[in-house]
């Protein structure tokens, strides 16, 4: 009888158990490794990949642009195609401009919940800067080697639009190589950075709006 | 004086108002399509589903709101969903439109404050792409390097113009149900059909600009 017990339902229980405290105790020391390795990165730029996936339709659409950082806060996240847009950023604030508008405007993480909540994951991603993203995410380690973390919101609005974020490291460890967002509705956005350059000059115009 | 502060606030109105790109009709050769020949050109008329990947900016006012949109136009069931996103990828709205109805899947919390938000998306949609099209028994027009498709409705008429090469450049209504015009510009071949790269509404009562570039174009098995 008792024997049964435990088969039937301790043991599941127990092995169900496991792999969470596996995952806790492994992600920390890897955590601190990351954290290491960014806290070196000064200056990052690169080109970018942006496929959408529309469940919908099962589609998938390209865009691709550049993305540029700067420690501790400035960010360039520029589309190149389909069509010429994007935003610098400065902590909370920043300017977004679009080429079909031919204008350009000004944000800040409080008055554009959506471009701030954007701005701030690309910068927390640039930097990676885990303790904001631990504030924000439960995070769960799917991956060593390559590092990969899967982040579910904390934030219930958030949560609202979006089931989880998983973020791929490079070999090196020494910034992110993709990043992955799942919204609730099925859809997806996968980020691949290509071409990252760690720590060489930046171009004097790198955080300017451009002109039209 | 009254007369001048009418004048300066029409004149203010006007400087509000989107602008209506002039239109620009191929002159080498002479529009003398039948009608019949006319409606069978038209993309908008034949049978198919098309997936249209667009960037779009919508003007109110001199409020311009860019965004990406991806539409799904379903001509032999005359239905359109559109899913709009903003730069980053992000859903801003899915509207799923038919001739009669429409229904918003879902739209940041933002635009669902808006009233009259969906209405006024999916209006423009089905003028655009649904309806009103033109038919068999409306007056032919000829004028030379463009014809027109014309009838009357109440408080005015709703007209369509084809250019030379029998592609459908503009259709107008001035009647009681609206002011507003649609022109079709940059016509390409994609399969067996020739589509505008380019669409440009304006609605004059409400004073909205709608215009879309399509990027890709796929017609569906």
């Amino acid at each position: 009888m008792l024997k049964n017990l435990l088969l039937k339902y301790l043991l599941p229980l127990l092995l169900s158990a496991l792999p969470c405290y596996a995952e806790s105790a492994e992600i920390a020391p890897l955590l601190a490794e990351l954290k290491l390795a960014a806290a070196e990165t000064e200056t990052l730029s690169s080109r970018f990949v942006q496929e959408k996936h529309l469940a919908i339709f099962a589609e998938k659409l390209l865009s691709q642009g550049r993305f540029v950082y700067r420690k501790p806060d400035r960010l360039r996240w520029e589309l190149l195609t389909p069509v010429a847009a994007g935003f610098v950023l400065q902590g909370e604030h920043g300017e977004r401009w679009n080429s079909l508008s031919r204008e350009q405007e000004s944000f800040s993480v409080d008055n554009d919940p959506i471009m701030g909540m954007i701005a701030q994951q690309l910068l927390a991603w640039a930097r990676v800067d885990l303790d904001w993203l631990q504030s924000r995410y439960r995070m769960e380690l799917q991956s060593a080697e390559p590092v990969t973390l899967r982040l579910y919101p904390l934030d219930r609005g958030e949560a609202e639009f979006i089931d989880y974020l998983e973020i791929l490291f490079a070999a090196d460890r020494r910034h992110v190589a993709e990043v992955l967002m799942v919204e609730q509705e099925g859809d997806s956005t996968l980020l691949r950075f290509t071409d990252v350059e760690i720590n060489t000059e930046l171009p004097l115009d790198a955080f300017q709006v451009p002109g039209f | 004086m009254l007369r001048i502060i009418c004048s300066f606030l029409l004149l203010i109105l006007a400087a509000c108002a989107p602008l209506t790109p002039p239109r620009q009709l191929p002159d080498d050769c002479r529009a003398e399509a039948a009608p019949a020949q006319l409606l069978a050109s038209n993309w908008l008329q034949q049978p198919g589903v098309w997936r249209l990947r667009q960037v779009v900016l919508l003007e109110l006012g001199r409020k311009k709101i860019p965004l990406e949109g991806f539409l799904r136009l379903d001509l032999e069931r005359g239905e359109a969903r559109l899913l709009a996103m903003n730069e980053m990828g992000l859903v801003l709205f899915d509207l799923q439109v038919s001739h009669s109805d429409q229904q918003l899947q879902r739209a940041i919390p933002q635009l669902q404050q808006v009233r009259g938000f969906a209405q006024g998306v999916a209006q423009s949609l089905r003028q655009i792409f649904l309806q009103p099209q033109p038919h068999g028994e409306d007056h032919l027009e000829n004028r030379g390097n463009s014809q027109r498709l014309w009838r009357l409705l109440p408080g005015g008429s709703l007209g369509f113009i084809y250019d030379c090469r029998g592609d459908l450049r503009e259709t107008r209504l001035v009647a009681d149900a609206g002011d507003w015009r649609v022109a079709y510009d940059q016509y390409r071949q994609f399969g067996a059909m020739r589509l505008p790269e380019q669409i440009v509404m304006n609605d004059y009562r409400h004073g909205v600009k709608l215009s879309l570039w399509m990027r890709e174009v796929k017609q569906e098995p």
